[in-house]
């Protein structure tokens, strides 16, 4: 494989979208060529950069907004041009509170102020379907609920315990808060 | 506790000296006769076992469980139909009460009322419960200690305590239908950490099959959590499947092996499960790549041999985390934190290749065959148990491999061997204690007796 | 409804007059669940786009507003990635269409006009070069760099690096062929490289943030 083809294709080498043959033929190359072989690690680090950027944070107001999206009134069209100013004419017309002081703020911020309990902690799972990006604060309630479900398998363990471990695990994967701590007994 | 009336006691001593593991089996005095003569523990247990077949039930059930430091009180309402048809629902305290689980021996379907959330899960009672008496029996002492009443009806009281590290449970065995009535586990280092009884309960033989089917209201968002399936892969299986590598604990405490493993699946966490269990108790290993599951903020962070870890108290149940080689392992179980501490310091020294070498020297045995039973799940000193009654014996690898797993039983395998069964169990005990067994361990582990980990 | 028909009823724009639809407790937990799967890579993949807080939300809760008129036509549990990106990009168009100034500069231009531009060092780093260590400070930059490029090699840099789709993926998505994604995230990669240069040299160098 020349040089020329080899620098052309060493971006989809990076992401291992080349197919066996073309893997193969960039590899040797890579062994010969210094130039190319620093260019895959600018490539391969700069990449990594982009991947290490933390997920950007929706603001509080962000999830009461999408939460129930106000549909569009009957009557005013948003003067101001273009989609956002047609949104934001929708939320003015809805959203008719008596603060003072927020006349001409964004809308979001009036619901925040009304929504302030809106958990962002809440995980639920539709028919099973995890977001992936959650899985990495699924802590070690997975593997108890895990663990309780096999504790079955040992002959003579109380099914109603089993029960209500599992049970609160499976509380804690959906992204529920879980249960207090239970009382003194003795 | 009232103890059974004199002419009993003298047979009772008797009994107790020869429940040894494999006790001649004797069939359970039938319910109408008044027996002179108390069954084994051994029938009990079995009688225990089979009650589920057999009868219908319906009664409440008062939990007490260690949690997070306190004894929590859970009131349950438990329904059971014959063969496997369960219904729990919780009564109290507030934040449980509701909670419907219904269960039909496949399928789990726990309800939340608060939440309007029904989560299906798979079945949470055994599906072949003869499967671990074997290696029950092999590992617990099971003694009967008598005969108690509990909530006026008579119950045989079973001790079970495990020779190694474990769970010691007693338990109540209701004498006409086999029903445990009452439960109480006991672990080393705390005592009671939990205890069932029912407070009232009727045998009748007609609950209505409806009563154990449960519709939830419109609106409920519906969960599927079926993250652990079957249970029955080894580890090089498992480690095809996942595409990283599992690790294999190199020993544990005595009694425990290999019972299966399973590749266990949450949206796009991956991980695979180790099952081991001593017939009574379960210690549990998930891998699963690290980064790919995040750190608890709750628990202790502790050092496993310099590498930090973490390790939560949760009660009746222990949690220790670590990392090695790019690897998150949570190691969960009814067992002293030492004894985890002591397990994951051995899989986390990573001497698997001196130990191999090490133990197929120690046992003349070849080391592909070493190394292969290690890819099945064994640990070190179960593999070296097993070379040294396969010598001792004339029996394969194999055979004695299924033998130590407890999936065949002294009895069948004296039956195999044309041996009686304690000639087969003396040989197999003299094979055992004369043969050098411990793998090298690591120099900050105390050395022990062979074939497993000190009991702390 | 195949999707085609879909996209393309939900693309145009909205009516005047629109009811609320009367949605079942159901299809309201439907909708939540939609809203709890896709909102945090709408919003980031609507960030990263726009590059500020304000247009991202705005564009994201456009988004979400097609889905949730759409609820009835979209089938329980089928992903959405597809649908729901694609949405984000063509509303992106459509707001840098109707802006009068353009936020960000275009910049699709092959590799050899850039070059005048190559050697320009960020005022900020040739300053003060410890900067290049800390990450705020690599995060505005990596934004800056993004803004650099065309929303079209934007968009598939973002799906592609900072969401982790593959290529196949993101040529569904975007409804391009396999090779134009190949070759926009080849030229995106060698126009941020050289405004990352800095800190790719850093990291090259040993440091980890």
């Amino acid at each position: 494989m020349n040089h020329h083809r080899a620098g052309r294709l060493l971006s989809a080498y990076v992401d291992s979208e080349l197919t066996a043959a073309e893997t193969r033929a960039v590899q040797e190359h890579l062994l010969d060529c210094a130039a190319c072989r620093d260019a895959y690690e600018n490539l391969r680090v700069a990449r990594d950069l982009l991947a290490g950027l933390p997920p950007a944070e929706p603001p509080a107001a962000f999830w009461a907004a999408i939460r129930r999206p106000m549909m569009r009134p009957a009557t005013a069209e948003g003067a101001s041009g273009g989609w956002a100013g047609r949104m934001r004419a929708a939320w003015d017309s809805v959203v008719r509170l008596p603060w003072p002081g927020i006349a001409g703020r964004r809308p979001g911020l009036v619901l925040a102020g009304v929504l302030v309990a809106l958990a962002l902690a809440v995980l639920p799972l539709v028919k099973g379907t995890v977001d992936r990006l959650h899985a990495t604060e699924i802590g070690v309630d997975l593997y108890v609920h895990d663990h309780a479900m096999q504790m079955g398998t040992a002959p003579l363990v109380d099914r109603a315990y089993v029960g209500l471990v599992a049970g609160d695990a499976e509380l804690v994967l959906a992204g529920e808060t879980p249960r207090p701590v239970g009382d003194i007994v003795r | 506790m009232r103890v059974a009336a004199k002419a009993m006691t003298a047979a009772l001593v008797l009994l107790v000296a020869g429940a040894a593991i494999g006790a001649p089996f004797v069939p359970p005095a039938p319910p109408t006769q008044a027996a002179a003569v108390p069954p084994t523990p051994r029938a009990i247990l079995k009688m225990a076992l089979e009650a589920p077949r057999l009868i219908d039930y319906e009664g409440t059930k008062i939990i007490t469980a260690l949690r997070n430091g306190r004894m929590e009180t859970v009131t349950v309402a438990e329904s059971h139909k014959r063969p496997n048809l369960l219904r729990l629902e919780y009564l109290s305290p507030e934040d449980v009460a509701g909670r419907v689980i219904v269960d039909d021996g496949t399928t789990a379907r726990h309800y939340e009322p608060a939440l309007n959330m029904l989560f299906e899960d798979h079945s949470i009672q055994d599906g072949g419960a003869a499967a671990g008496l074997t290696l029950l029996t092999r590992n617990y002492d099971i003694v009967l200690l008598g005969t108690d009443e509990v909530i006026g009806r008579q119950a045989y009281v079973l001790s079970l305590t495990p020779h190694g590290t474990g769970v010691q449970r007693q338990l109540w065995v209701d004498r006409l239908t086999g029903t445990v009535l009452r439960a109480e586990d006991r672990d080393a280092s705390r005592g009671l950490v939990l205890t069932t009884y029912f407070s009232r309960i009727s045998f009748s033989l007609n609950l209505p099959e409806a009563y154990f089917r449960y519709r939830p209201p419109a609106g409920t968002r519906v969960v599927s959590l079926q993250t652990v399936a079957g249970g029955t892969q080894n580890p090089a299986q498992l480690q095809r499947q996942v595409g990283f590598p599992v690790l294999v604990p190199p020993a544990l405490p005595e009694g425990y092996t290999f019972r299966g493993g399973a590749v266990s699946r949450f949206g796009s966490l991956v991980s695979a499960y180790l099952r081991y269990s001593d017939g009574g108790n379960i210690i549990s290993f998930f891998e699963a790549p690290a980064g790919s599951i995040g750190w608890p903020t709750t628990g202790l962070p502790v050092r496993v041999q310099s590498q930090p870890g973490r390790f939560i108290d949760l009660g009746y149940f222990r949690v220790l985390i670590w990392e090695q080689r790019g690897l998150r392992i949570t190691a969960v179980g009814t067992a002293p934190s030492e004894t985890l501490m002591l397990v994951a310091g051995q899989l986390i020294a990573g001497r698997e290749q001196v130990l191999v070498a090490d133990v197929s020297r120690r046992t003349e045995a070849d080391p592909a065959t070493v190394r292969r039973l290690r890819s099945e799940g064994l640990t070190f000193p179960e593999i070296a148990k097993a070379f040294a009654i396969s010598h001792a014996l004339g029996t394969g690898i194999d055979t004695t491999v299924r033998f130590v797993h407890g999936s065949l039983s002294v009895t069948d395998l004296a039956t195999q061997l044309k041996m009686r069964p304690d000639a087969l169990r003396a040989a197999v005990r003299r094979a055992v204690d004369t043969a050098s067994m411990t793998p090298a361990l690591p120099a900050s582990a105390p050395s022990g007796p062979p074939a497993g980990l000190p009991t702390p | 409804m195949s999707d085609v028909a879909a996209a393309v009823a939900l693309m145009a724009p909205p009516p005047e007059a629109v009811k609320a639809p009367a949605y079942t407790a159901e299809e309201l937990a439907r909708y939540d669940g939609i809203v709890q799967r896709y909102a945090r890579h709408v919003y980031n993949i609507a960030y990263r786009m726009t590059g500020n807080q304000a247009d991202a939300r705005d564009l994201s809760q456009e988004a979400f507003l097609r889905v949730y008129r759409a609820l009835r036509r979209v089938q329980p549990g089928a992903p959405l990635e597809s649908w729901l990106y694609r949405i984000v990009s063509n509303l992106y168009i459509d707001l840098l269409r109707r802006r009068p100034k353009a936020r960000v500069e275009s910049l699709d231009a092959p590799i050899d006009t850039l070059r005048g531009e190559l050697t320009r060092e960020f005022p900020d780093v040739a300053a003060n070069p410890e900067a290049v260590f800390e990450r705020e400070h690599i995060d505005g930059a990596i934004q800056q760099a993004l803004g650099v490029l065309s929303p079209d090699l934007r968009m598939v840099v973002v799906l592609s690096d900072i969401e982790g789709f593959a290529y196949e993926e993101i040529a569904a998505m975007l409804r391009v062929p396999l090779g134009t994604v190949k070759s926009r995230l080849h030229r995106a990669r060698q126009v941020l490289q050289v405004r990352l240069r800095p800190y790719v040299e850093a990291r090259r160098r040993g440091w980890q943030p």
